[in-house]
């Protein structure tokens, strides 16, 4: 069903601003939107003790934040798979590259919902397979929207996810700095 | 029959069946300390089988037997196809493969009655130092004597690697271990305090860097080409990577010791090197990925080639996430914590294993006096399981690391400690259990593997021993 679905996109016909604005962008809210409330009204959960609540206009400037790190996110990702397709699948647009990023995010987007509740365990348990299944469309999706056979799907594909894996962690990492330099948490170094 | 007219890999065999039971003994060990994590009676009050002597076991079986055996089979396999000449010594080659064996057995029973040396991943005591550092002495004249014999004048970049192995490995394991004698079993190091510390940092870190790194990129820079069917894409690249590595890697061991008693300066350099290493890390990386574009069909071939495949994506993502846990701020989270024993297996589990699994599926048949393996649906089956099981073990410390670094060091407003370490252990079980999920998915992949490998050596019986001879030089390459 999947490999339906992307078959009838991939014949489908669009540009990446019209993707983009009608459709990506808006799924996109759904993760910033789900985690300004959950962190404003039920507040971070390590599963112990009193969850993390902060302030309306912290809550505000993080979500903020976090749409815009999804936006650019969205972008970089699409523009990145247009510049491996050098390699991968030369005959493939910038169209067909929006179209992968669009497909593969969705469940995540969605999952994005789980925000509304932020603890961290229910995180790794309801994300986990949101995310093996988003790596199944992403091996699924670039054979069919970058019009190439499934053995170099599977070596971009590859690529693709050591990108988006680095790309998690970088994140993971300056997260980190940011909690240590005293925005977020309070911890006592 | 004129032996010096072939190739000799009976050597090869064995290792590669020890490195097979080893995997077993040393996935089954962590697993089974996996398991302790969360059922703590586990361990039956029986001091042999506790966390502390249970987890140098599995360490030291899984670097050292594994990790080792695997190292040791594909040199020797290795410097033979690129020297054009056969073994050194054959003799002495086995010799090596069987005392390493009984060094690393002897040393592990000896760690699970009580006999160490409280080094990280330096734990035998002395006796048994001596005879591993034999045995590695007696790996290099091995080594080294079939590259002075060789009848190719290039020195391909694999033996570069495998060559950095052994000199800094042997240089690292009898510098760390310089210790008085006090019984047979007893020692003490000739390094105090804050010196002992850097000096097995220095040993522990470049252990990763030489032994899990440099090892297993000298396999893989003979495995990749072949399997892809062409060259490495920059020989260049490889080999100033390779220096690269080589000097910046010495460096990087004190940024285990971030925020303790060394000097400062000492952390600073540790954390820039680290980030230097970067660079070489992912130029190999990129010389891989590469490689690899365009052999695109060998995936339905070659069984093992999507293990390689994925080895290089972990090796990105482990050879990134190091420096990036070395920098200072990011380190005073994630020390302690489950963060560095996810990143250690993504490292482990992700590159080295994986890359050791393709390799030995590739290399198999052609040992056995097969054609191919003997079930290519269970090597499917096990890149999924080994896939999966890692991937759930490395996000479920991820989670696990995160909130213990947060809890470790979060106060109140009077600046007090907001969680105590029971606080911090209680939120930590749900996600040891999904370790020990992901964990047993991988060990039962292993397993699945060694008795795959089993029926293919089964399958071949009546084709060995497997005589290949040893192609001439292309004219203007004789030495």
């Amino acid at each position: 069903m999947t490999k339906d679905v992307i078959s009838r996109l991939s014949k489908a016909n669009y540009s990446p601003a019209q993707l983009f604005f009608g459709y990506s962008i808006w799924l996109g809210l759904v993760p910033p939107v789900s985690a300004f409330f959950g962190t404003y009204y039920n507040g971070w959960s390590l599963g112990i003790s009193d969850p993390i609540k902060l302030s309306f206009s912290q809550s505000l400037a993080i979500s903020i934040f976090y749409a815009l790190a999804l936006i650019v996110g969205f972008l970089v990702t699409a523009f990145v798979i247009k510049w491996m397709a050098t390699v991968y699948a030369p005959e493939s647009t910038l169209n067909d590259a929006f179209a992968v990023v669009s497909v593969v995010g969705t469940p995540i987007m969605l999952a994005g919902v789980v925000h509304l509740y932020p603890s961290v365990l229910l995180h790794i348990i309801v994300l986990s397979p949101i995310f093996a299944w988003s790596c199944y469309i992403l091996f699924c999706a670039l054979p069919i929207l970058l019009k190439i056979d499934n053995d170099r799907g599977i070596f971009m594909g590859c690529a693709v996810l050591g990108f988006l894996v680095t790309a998690f962690l970088a994140l993971l990492g300056i997260s980190t700095i940011a909690w240590v330099y005293g925005i977020g948490p309070n911890l006592g170094v | 029959m004129d032996k010096d007219t072939y190739y000799t890999d009976s050597a090869t065999v064995f290792l590669i069946f020890c490195t097979m039971i080893w995997s077993i003994i040393g996935m089954f060990a962590g697993l089974y300390l996996a398991a302790e994590l969360v059922m703590p009676w586990l361990n039956f009050d029986i001091a042999e089988i506790t966390f502390g002597r249970l987890r140098p076991f599995h360490t030291n079986s899984v670097i050292f037997g594994f990790g080792g055996s695997a190292l040791i089979a594909t040199a020797f396999y290795t410097v033979q196809r690129t020297c054009h000449v056969r073994l050194f010594s054959p003799n002495l080659a086995w010799l090596v493969a069987v005392l390493w064996q009984v060094g690393v057995g002897v040393g592990l029973v000896s760690l699970l009655l009580g006999y160490t040396s409280t080094k990280e991943y330096a734990e035998f005591e002395w006796p048994i130092d001596i005879l591993v550092a034999i045995v590695w002495i007696s790996f290099g004249i091995v080594f080294f004597g079939t590259l002075a014999t060789r009848k190719i004048r290039p020195i391909y970049v694999s033996n570069w690697f495998y060559g950095a192995l052994i000199i800094v490995v042997a240089m690292l394991h009898v510098v760390n271990n310089l210790a008085l004698p006090y019984s047979w079993m007893q020692s003490y190091s000739v390094y105090e305090g804050a010196q002992d510390a850097i000096v097995q940092w220095w040993y522990g870190h470049n252990a990763v860097g030489f032994f899990l790194t440099a090892g297993f990129l000298g396999m893989f820079y003979y495995t990749l080409p072949k399997q892809a069917g062409k060259p490495i894409w920059s020989y260049r690249l490889s080999v100033v990577a390779f220096w690269a590595f080589v000097y910046t890697y010495i460096w990087v061991g004190p940024h285990h010791l971030h925020y303790t008693s060394i000097p400062d300066w000492l952390m600073t350099v540790a954390m820039v090197m680290s980030l230097v290493l970067l660079a070489p890390s992912w130029a190999t990386m990129i010389n891989a990925v590469m490689t690899m574009s365009g052999a695109w069909d060998k995936l339905r071939t070659d069984p093992g080639m999507k293990f390689v495949v994925v080895s290089m994506v972990f090796y990105a993502l482990a050879t990134f996430e190091g420096p990036m846990m070395a920098i200072k701020s990011v380190n005073v989270i994630s020390h302690f914590t489950d963060w560095t024993v996810g990143h250690v297996h993504s490292g482990a589990l992700g590159w080295n294993a994986f890359v050791t699994f393709g390799t030995v599926y590739f290399l198999a048949p052609k040992l056995f006096g097969t054609t191919q393996l003997h079930n290519l649906r269970l090597v499917n089956i096990h890149f999924w399981l080994a896939l999966m099981g890692v991937l759930l073990y490395i996000v479920a410390l991820w989670g696990a690391g995160i909130s213990q670094g947060i809890m470790n060091l979060s106060i109140d407003e009077y600046g007090q400690l907001n969680y105590s370490f029971i606080d911090i252990m209680l939120v930590t079980i749900p996600y040891h259990w999904i370790r020990l999920f992901g964990g047993s998915l991988f060990f039962v992949g292993a397993l699945i593997m060694t008795y795959n490998l089993f029926m293919t050596y089964v399958a071949g019986k009546d084709n060995r021993p497997v005589l290949v001879k040893i192609p001439k030089v292309n004219p203007g390459n004789e030495i």
